[in-house]
């Protein structure tokens, strides 16, 4: 690892620990003894690179630290940030395409997520549509949520048909 | 009704109020479209004068009003969720999604003032973002939704534009008609040879008659092709000019939250794909279109005429055809549509690439921008080929279709033929206007191609001219002179409505004064400018000059007598005279002179070989950062603004230069406010006040000296700068 790299990352990752206060917010407290209250963790890329990459901010929002994977915390720590992570970003999952119309530039769609189901409007254009790699897709509706199919290959065949020819 | 109370569903209702006191007032009642488990559903929030509650199925939590002390709301990536908080300790988490997330901002602003004040103070009703009909993000909160217009105002509205060549236009249609009508007469013609000389073997005069009509008709058709061409072409290119001149003016006049919602390359598409194929369908298209009804009537009207049982066999598979369109014109538009998206965004890329060829280059990235730009040619080319297919596909089975019909006359006409009920003459006759026919259907297909087309054209051209502009002198609002009294009132602004830029901002600025706003970057200094010259309206507050609220001035004379120097200077192509006298064309040249001098650019300006008439490139590009800053300035000077905003306007600059225009500065600025926005400490300490900016809010103002001893955000800055001053 280069200097660089090394010098992006916190150095013991093991020893921070994570617990949740009485206040509903989180507590992170670094080997050295120091303690912070409020913190919220967010993740460096989060659409890239999902769960990895964890940074952990202050109340004022200034980062403490970050660590590369979800994993190189203290096991008994991990369910915590998975949760704050699951509750900050709310992104839903399509699992089906129930029905998807085109009209001049917006698409107006009927999906079933893993939250249930949802019709959203999507505004055609290379931000609101992103793809993510090949197969990977994110829409941003227009009141700005987040809905990803993760894999346009495991959709099922009407539904992958319906995102290809319309997409 | 309030859009805070929404309608509960009934068996929820009857929960809460079998245990509501009498006199218990509703003043809140909102859904939440996210449960516990994160899921889509619905989690009410009820708040009355007494309790609030939170709703979740058969779940029921409520605390009285006097426990719950804030009332927090956390934006969160694609959603948010309202946290009600008795001193430190939670009670209840309330999480939506950014559908939800508006209606919630209020509700957490309300609660909060119910708190503290014992009044909600909510509006009644929350602004929409979407239209009621269509869900579509409208361009303006409030505003008209471009796509809900009436159609046929679409189609009126492109009459519009023809009607001032109403007089062309009435003498193509006649040119076409005359053409039209020479076409149809050379088969009858040729059936009268036919039936009167060849079978019966007649006259000589008549032939020689007959075959002059042939060439007579002949000759008026290629003089009606040279007319129409002529007369359509110089139609065509006058009317686009007219439309394209249309969608610039409403284009500058946009508000800049409309322009900002817009890629400069899908504007630039615009006015050059879309315009192009209006003006592709208006020269060629439209009169093809007409001449091919008029000879489609006149083919049928003659035909009828030589044999009714004939014309309905030919009209026979016109149903087929209408079918047919039917069912595919719909993926041909599709394909079409999707051609012309990969077509703009492959002129985003260009425009892009070129813009940063600089540092395409120092980073040796040529062959990456390469690769960038074959994927998306790639993607014109398979989009293009995928839009030929549909519509070859489309045509070759009209074609087909259609030539049933010639079956069908020769057999059905021969039959006649044989039964003495139809002349040889008027059957060869039908066989040459049915090919007649082929030649109008087909061009239909190419017309309705273009038709097709210049329609998207159409309708994304109006979607642009129909949205809103500013009213740069809306009627009734008198014509004022500011005096540069300034006043913020619990301004709150984000340039999406969800992340507040600015929060609750107040302040006052006396007339004359020189306000140094200070903070760090991205905190919303250059935010709170925009919102005084109107660039961008508070989503809540008021701004005030002169004791009058902005949005009560006339734009035009409000944007005259408040000057920017903005921090990406812009200067347009042109002398650096033009460029100084930008705002005030009616500047004198000594006027011009003594602004420059001003802004200490008289003397860089004088060290050119051609002075005040060089030319400073596109963008301003062969002058430096701190020349073009100078320029700016001087140009901000001549404007002769009430209040003059300079926004990190020195930036570029050496020290001496810079307190050299501050000099200037001074002695003009006696009776103008002036802001100035600056990262340098020593740009803003003669300042008369400071404003201090932190996440969006004013943290600290008074004098330089006063907020030193205050210790406080100024003082950590001031200890900041010296510290880098020690290094130097």
């Amino acid at each position: 690892m280069t200097d660089l790299a090394a010098s992006a990352l916190a150095t013991e990752p093991k020893a921070i620990r994570v617990s949740r206060a009485s206040d509903g917010g989180l507590l992170l407290t670094l080997p050295d003894g120091r303690s912070f209250a409020g913190v919220q963790v967010v993740c460096a890329a989060p659409l890239s690179q999902p769960n990895r990459y964890l940074c952990f901010l202050d109340s004022a929002d200034q980062e403490i630290l970050m660590i590369r994977d979800l994993s190189d915390l203290a096991p008994e720590d991990r369910p915590l940030v998975e949760e704050e992570l699951r509750m900050r970003y709310i992104t839903s999952v399509i699992r089906r395409v129930i029905s998807l119309r085109r009209e001049g530039g917006i698409l107006y769609w009927e999906t079933e997520t893993d939250r249930g189901f949802r019709d959203l409007v999507v505004q055609s254009s290379d931000e609101n549509i992103r793809w993510l790699g090949e197969r990977r897709l994110l829409l941003i509706d227009v009141d700005g949520n987040r809905l990803t199919v993760p894999d346009i290959g495991e959709l099922d065949p009407a539904s992958a048909r319906m995102l290809r020819t319309m997409i | 009704m309030s859009d805070f109370l929404e309608p509960f569903p009934t068996p929820i209702l009857e929960r809460v109020n079998r245990d509501a006191a009498k006199d218990e007032r509703t003043l809140i009642r909102v859904a939440a479209d996210l449960d516990t488990d994160m899921r889509f559903g619905s989690r009410w929030l009820v708040v009355t004068d007494q309790r609030v509650l939170l709703i979740d199925g058969a779940e029921r939590r409520e605390w009285p009003l006097k426990k719950i002390q804030s009332a927090h709301l956390d934006t969160l990536v694609g959603g948010g969720r309202l946290v009600l908080r008795n001193g430190n300790r939670e009670l209840g988490v309330l999480y939506f999604t950014n559908s939800a997330l508006p209606k919630f901002v209020e509700v957490a602003a309300g609660i909060e003032r119910l708190i503290r004040t014992g009044d909600a103070g909510l509006p009644a009703v929350v602004d929409r973002i979407r239209c009621e009909s269509c869900s579509r993000l409208l361009p303006e909160k409030n505003g008209v939704c471009p796509k809900c217009l009436d159609r046929w105002a679409t189609v009126r509205a492109l009459f519009r534009y023809l009607a001032p060549y109403r007089l062309g236009l009435i003498s193509l249609v006649a040119v076409l008609a005359a053409s039209i009508a020479a076409e149809l007469a050379a088969p009858l013609a040729f059936r009268q040879i036919l039936d009167r000389i060849v079978v019966p073997g007649m006259a000589l005069r008549v032939l020689a008659g007959l075959v002059g009509i042939l060439l007579a008709a002949r000759l008026s058709m290629w003089l009606c092709e040279t007319a129409r061409g002529r007369l359509s072409v110089r139609l065509g290119a006058r009317v686009t000019a007219n439309i394209r001149q249309t969608l610039f003016d409403r284009v500058v006049h946009f508000p800049i939250r409309f322009i900002d919602a817009w890629s400069t390359g899908t504007l630039l598409s615009r006015f050059v794909n879309d315009i192009a194929r209006l003006e592709e369908f208006l020269g060629s298209g439209a009169p093809l279109l007409v001449m091919s009804a008029l000879l489609l009537a006149g083919i049928l009207g003659v035909l009828f005429y030589l044999s009714p049982r004939l014309t309905a066999a030919i009209v026979l598979p016109v149903p087929l055809i209408i079918l047919w369109t039917w069912f595919l014109w719909k993926r041909l538009r599709r394909a079409q549509d999707r051609q012309s998206s990969s077509l703009a965004s492959l002129s985003v890329q260009v425009s892009e690439s070129l813009s940063g060829i600089r540092v395409v280059k120092a980073f040796c990235q040529e062959d990456k921008e390469y690769k960038r730009f074959l994927e998306c040619n790639d993607r014109v080319r398979i989009r293009s080929a995928d839009a030929e297919r549909e519509s070859f596909l489309f045509f070759t089975v009209i074609y087909f279709l259609m030539n049933t019909g010639v079956f069908l006359v020769w057999f059905i006409g021969g039959h006649q033929v044989l039964q003495g009920a139809l002349t040889v003459g008027s059957l060869l006759a039908a066989v040459s206007y049915l090919w007649m026919l082929y030649w109008p259907l087909q061009w239909f297909g190419q017309v309705s191609n273009s038709l097709s087309q210049a329609l998207t054209g159409a309708v994304q051209f109006f979607e642009l001219t129909d949205s809103p502009v500013e009213e740069p002198s809306a009627p009734g609002l008198p014509v004022r002179r500011i005096e540069g009294l300034v006043c913020f009132r619990n301004v709150t602004f984000g340039y999406n409505s969800n992340r507040p830029v600015l929060n609750e901002i107040n302040f006052r600025v006396d007339p004359g004064e020189v306000i140094g706003v200070i903070g760090r970057s991205g905190t919303g200094k250059t935010t709170l400018m925009n919102l005084l010259c109107r660039f961008y309206e508070a989503d809540r507050g008021t701004i005030l000059i002169d004791g009058l609220d902005i949005r009560d001035y006339r734009l035009d004379e409000l944007r005259k007598q408040v000057a920017i120097v903005p921090q990406d200077i812009f200067l347009f192509s042109g002398t650096i005279e033009d460029n100084i006298r930008y705002g005030c064309p009616d500047a004198t040249f000594e006027e011009t002179v003594a602004a420059a001098r001003m802004a200490n650019a008289h003397r860089f300006i004088l060290e050119k070989p051609d002075g005040y008439d060089s030319l400073v490139g596109p963008r301003g590009d062969r002058l430096s950062g701190g020349e073009r800053q100078r320029i700016a300035i001087a140009r901000a000077i001549l404007a002769n603004p009430q209040i003059l905003i300079l926004d990190e306007a020195t930036s570029s600059l050496d020290v001496e230069s810079e307190l050299a225009i501050q000099r200037a500065l001074e002695s003009v600025a006696r009776n103008r406010t002036t802001f100035i926005i600056a990262h340098r400490l020593s740009t803003i300490r003669n300042s008369d006040r400071l404003l201090v900016l932190d996440r969006g809010r004013i943290v600290e103002t008074g004098t330089y000296d006063e907020l030193l001893a205050h210790r406080g955000l100024l003082w950590e800055f001031a200890n900041a700068y010296s510290e880098t001053r020690d290094l130097q």
